[in-house]
């Protein structure tokens, strides 16, 4: 058995540092003097299989002419390249195989010519490039299609600044900035962009960022646009990823996600103007409350020290402490108190009604109150009315009707009812109080035995200082403002008050929600 | 002779209340501000003021306070009437916490001031 020569002692770690590749070295004779790598390992062969043995042996005869032209090439001193393909027979059939074939010639430590042959099996790396090349244009395609504007970015290794340039840009982002994708690819992200104002600092400072590892999270930017405005923008940045140009340099990739947040910020803008606005308006009504409120107050103290002065000097005057008056002086200046006492009457209910609108009214202070007792009670406070001309009151109830409010408030609620009852009401005549529980509610009617109310009358009922076509006909006396009280005060007890016309008069409801039954208090304690 | 001290800027009630206490057999004196009302009670020391709360200058709130926070006992605890057209209950509180003994509103009846005046003073003070 021929051993290799040691002057090719090399060979077998040269032919394995490079995957798939064969080194062979053929004599003159055509006989293999080393031989190692992949090509014998398809084959199932040894380099000591082959050692000494004629090439024809050996190689398949397929390929017969074409290795001793290139064997007779390299012994000549000439170089040849070739490739070809075949299936080599295997355990499981065949394997496929690309071999690139190279001869070079190549002289002995005797000074014999001899051939170097060179055989790379490049079925692999061909697979993994086009592998390679599927993958890239997959990408390529997904980015520039995607609705989300993008832009691959690169390091320039040669730039003087150290740059990032613009590698790719999608058409989404060639849209956002009114630009040909062309016009962006090869921009460099050098800080005279960032001064000439055709990005915000933040996406170059956000880049720089991501470049040194860091400041993956988004951060808000803009770009300009061709038209001139900035558009608001959230850039966020891919990691970092190593790669090598065409000339086989080092150079850093990343994408840069582009979201456009012009339709965020005008919706913004809009919400924040809108709800400015509003705070505007509000504050605005506040103020004109508390200009009525001081106005109330203001009134109220102008109105009621004249009224004092006058009714406090009639009164020491009909006391006859000024010294005794004469009976017909007496006589007209009781008259003189009456109707002071009904100007001061008319300006309580003024102010009373102004305070209401003005928001002033005393709140509810909510405590559970016996709606029964409070009836019972307000019989009490209008028997004077009432017996004054003969008329008869009848209270009945089931029992007791517990609702959430103010006992004081409620109470001047029903005595208002009874007193118009009184008012409209015959002599002698009989009125009804009900108060009764009627499902979530209580409610307290109050029927009259007066003519009733019109249909011209109902809907204005409860509107301020309005007074039925009888009150004014009969002249009965009061201002028109005890309903309208009246309504406000059973509102803010998130209570209802209605009127209609029976057959023995008008009736009155007042419908208060029961207590333990959630109540919508228009006001709590303020 | 129990002395009475009247400050309302409002000439017609401050006479009239004037009269009705100088009735009762009290001797009245009559201020028209809270400035003058204040500087008045320290010099005359008088056994009970009546005091409208809506003056110029000093109001009664605050004439009220300064007599409560007074150095001399005696003055620190006169009884004050305070008259007032403000009727809502938290006015009342506030007339109250200022230091008032009693609180009348208007328009008021003399009877009923009077009333009050008597009940304010220690018993006899009037003679009546």
């Amino acid at each position: 058995m021929t051993a290799e020569p040691a002057w090719l002692a090399a060979l077998p770690a040269v032919a394995g540092q490079v995957p798939d590749l064969s080194l062979c070295v053929i004599d003159a004779g055509h006989r293999f003097v080393s031989c190692h790598g992949a090509w014998l390992q398809v084959r199932g062969l040894t380099p000591a299989d082959v050692l000494g043995r004629p090439v024809l042996d050996i190689v398949a005869p397929t390929f017969a002419d074409l290795v001793t032209e290139m064997v007779d090439a390299g012994l000549a001193g000439r170089s040849e390249r070739t490739e070809f393909a075949t299936d080599h027979p295997h355990d499981s059939g065949t394997r496929r195989a690309i071999w690139e074939m190279g001869v070079s010639p190549l002289t002995s430590p005797d000074g014999e010519p001899m051939a170097l042959f060179t055989a790379r099996n490049v079925l692999r790396s061909r697979a993994s490039d086009a592998a390679r090349t599927t993958s890239e244009h997959r990408f390529r395609a997904a980015f520039d299609a995607t609705p989300m504007p993008m832009l691959l970015l690169t390091t320039v290794p040669a730039h003087p600044a150290g740059g990032v340039r613009v590698l790719r840009a999608n058409r989404a982002l060639g849209d956002l900035v009114g630009r040909p994708v062309g016009d962006l690819v090869g921009v460099d992200l050098t800080p005279a962009v960032v001064a000439d104002g055709l990005v915000g600092a933040e996406l170059a400072r956000l880049v720089g960022r991501a470049l040194r590892g860091g400041g993956h999270l988004a951060v808000d930017s803009w770009l300009r646009h061709t038209d001139g405005t900035r558009v608001p923008v959230s850039v966020a940045c891919s990691p970092p990823v190593p790669a090598t140009d065409e000339d086989g340099r080092d150079r850093t990739e990343l994408v840069v996600l582009v979201r456009d947040l012009t339709a965020e910020r005008a919706t913004h803008r809009a919400l924040t103007e809108a709800l400015a606005g509003e705070h505007r308006a509000a504050e605005h009504l506040r103020q004109l409350e508390r200009q009525r409120g001081d106005f109330v107050a203001a009134v109220s103290h102008e109105l009621r020290t004249p009224m004092t002065s006058i009714l406090g000097n009639l009164e020491v005057l009909l006391d006859g402490d000024a010294g005794p008056l004469g009976p017909m002086q007496a006589l007209m200046l009781a008259t003189v108190e009456n109707e002071s006492q009904r100007l001061r009457g008319l300006i309580e209910d003024l102010l009373r009604t102004a305070s209401v609108q003005a928001g002033a009214e005393p709140a509810v202070e909510p405590a559970d109150v016996d709606l029964a007792a409070v009836a019972r009670a307000a019989a009490g406070a209008a028997a004077g009315p009432l017996d004054a001309r003969g008329q008869h009151l009848r209270v009945t109830s089931d029992g007791a009707a517990w609702v959430r409010g103010d006992a004081g408030q409620l109470g001047d609620v029903l005595t208002e009812l009874l007193t118009n009852a009184a008012k409209v009401s015959p002599a002698g005549a009989e009125i009804r109080l009900e108060c009764a529980r009627s499902g979530a509610d209580v409610t307290v009617t109050v029927t009259d035995a007066g003519p009733g109310i019109t249909d011209d009358d109902l809907p204005f009922l409860f509107e301020p200082f309005y007074r039925t076509a009888h009150a004014s006909a009969q002249a009965l006396p009061g201002t028109g403002i005890g309903l309208t009280l009246v309504a406000h005060t059973v509102a803010a007890h998130g209570g209802t008050v209605s009127a209609a016309s029976g057959p023995g008069g008008a009736v009155l409801t007042v419908r208060l929600p029961a207590a333990g039954f959630p109540s919508p208090l228009a006001r709590s304690s303020a | 002779m129990t002395h009475v001290l009247v400050v309302d800027d409002d000439p017609a009630i401050a006479s009239l209340v004037a009269f009705k206490i100088g009735r009762m057999g009290a001797r009245v004196s009559v201020e028209a501000d809270g400035e003058a009302g204040l500087a008045a009670a320290r010099q005359l020391r008088p056994d009970l003021v009546v005091l409208d709360w809506m003056m110029p200058r000093m109001n009664g709130l605050e004439v009220c306070a300064a007599l409560r926070a007074d150095a001399d006992p005696q003055l620190a605890s006169v009884p004050v009437i305070l008259l007032t057209a403000k009727a809502q209950e938290s006015d009342v509180e506030r007339g109250f916490v200022a230091g008032a003994t009693d609180y009348v509103v208007k328009p008021f009846s003399p009877r009923e001031l009077v009333s009050r005046v008597t009940a304010a003073l220690p018993p006899g003070a009037l003679g009546a």
